[in-house]
């Protein structure tokens, strides 16, 4: 039943790589977990070994009319995908004026989605501002928002405080405490780095849910189209990732137990 | 000579055999270099006096050369994580840091005075 938006103010910062992780981590714990790529990029499946000429996504037939149950995909680590799809930039201004003209066409399967009472759904959402954060945000339980330990994530804390941010309400909002934010790549040998991290810690407090060390092994991940908890499980940031996924747990209200074998088992 | 395999590993990628090697007394690239095995692929280049080797001419093809395995340089990469204690969360660590009141030296409460100081103009010192 809950939804966790991963969103970013930038790219870059590591949001799909964190998403899939994420995801990957929280099912782990024994949830039915069911992620959705709504970021363009479609890179969310590359992280779940889907191959790479494999095209069709949800939200790329959106426009058509796709029903989002036949875009599920099954993954070898257990995650339920839903893929963005591949499409070129003319078709994804079209999903845009879609979402536009007929919000409906995603919060109305968002909805489906969260009618199952023992399903976590985790949305990768675009960079920036995007119709897709404005439409779900409202929806969410928790909105994770990753930002990189340097001077432009420091720049934007005072919009996350002032409630300027992404049109979320930021946090000193009306609800600040579905509003957290992830430190992504914090190089404790490097000065800027650590330095920032360990303000922004102070700083933000209890809003700060988590922090993950830059690691080579999490790019190698990707590399090899797995995920971090499996190629890499002794690493820092696995443990960062399995602390960020335990008090994500905590964070979110909880799910029924399934009743049944079900798709995203 | 590792020269030579080099000469014979360029001889098989142009798909020339008859290819001939003078050497004009220049050192080699590598010195102190053991000579590596030629690569099986490349044997008939490197065999004494190249007997049995292919010719150039009508009916001859390149003999096609071994693709590496799956490159081996990159196997490291992919070699399971070893498994050791699991390490503090960073952040963890990013909150018991010190701040940065806590960590400045007590004895050096202020910048050094010379960051201050004027700088020389410059060229001042060309005159």
């Amino acid at each position: 039943m809950p939804l966790l938006c991963i969103a970013s103010p930038k790219g870059g910062v590591g949001k799909t790589t964190l998403a899939a992780n994420l995801a990957d981590a929280l099912r782990r714990q024994g949830r039915r977990l069911l992620a959705i790529d709504l970021d363009p990029q479609n890179a969310l499946r590359l992280h779940f070994g889907v191959p790479l000429e494999e095209r069709a996504g949800f939200l790329a037939g959106l426009p058509r009319g796709i029903a989002w149950r036949d875009a599920i995909r099954r993954t070898p680590s257990g995650v339920a995908l839903l893929p963005f799809g591949t499409i070129a930039a003319a078709e994804a201004l079209a999903v845009t004026a879609a979402l536009e003209a007929s919000p409906a066409l995603l919060t109305g399967p968002v909805r489906e989605m969260l009618a199952d009472p023992a399903l976590l759904v985790v949305a990768d959402l675009p960079p920036g501002p995007s119709r897709a954060l404005e439409l779900l945000a409202p929806l969410a339980s928790l909105v994770l928002v990753v930002l990189l330990a340097d001077a432009q994530g420091v720049a934007l804390v005072p919009e996350i405080e002032s409630g300027r941010f992404l049109g979320l309400g930021g946090l000193a909002g009306p609800a600040p405490s579905r509003l957290r934010l992830v430190l992504n790549q914090v190089d404790q040998e490097a000065r800027l780095s650590r330095t920032v991290a360990a303000a922004m810690a102070r700083h933000l407090g209890p809003r700060l849910l988590g922090a993950l060390a830059r690691e080579e092994v999490v790019a190698e991940a990707l590399a090899e189209q797995r995920l971090l908890l499996d190629s890499a499980p002794a690493s820092q940031a696995a443990q960062d990732l399995r602390d960020l996924a335990q008090d994500v747990a905590a964070a979110l209200p909880r799910v029924a137990e399934p009743v049944a074998a079900g798709w995203a088992r | 000579m590792p020269q030579d395999d080099d000469f014979a590993r360029l001889a098989a990628a142009l798909g020339v055999p008859g290819l001939l090697y003078r050497s004009f007394g220049n050192a080699p690239v590598r010195p102190g270099e053991a000579a590596s095995p030629a690569p099986p692929a490349l044997g008939w280049a490197m065999g004494p006096g190249r007997a049995g080797r292919p010719e150039a001419g009508a009916g001859w093809r390149p003999r096609p050369v071994a693709a590496p395995e799956a490159w081996p340089l990159l196997a490291p990469l992919f070699a399971p994580a070893a498994a050791g204690e699991a390490p503090a969360g960073t952040l963890a660590r990013l909150r018991a840091a010190p701040g940065a009141a806590e960590r400045r030296p007590a004895a050096t409460p202020f910048l050094p005075d010379p960051l201050f100081a004027p700088r020389p103009a410059r060229g001042a010192g060309l005159r």
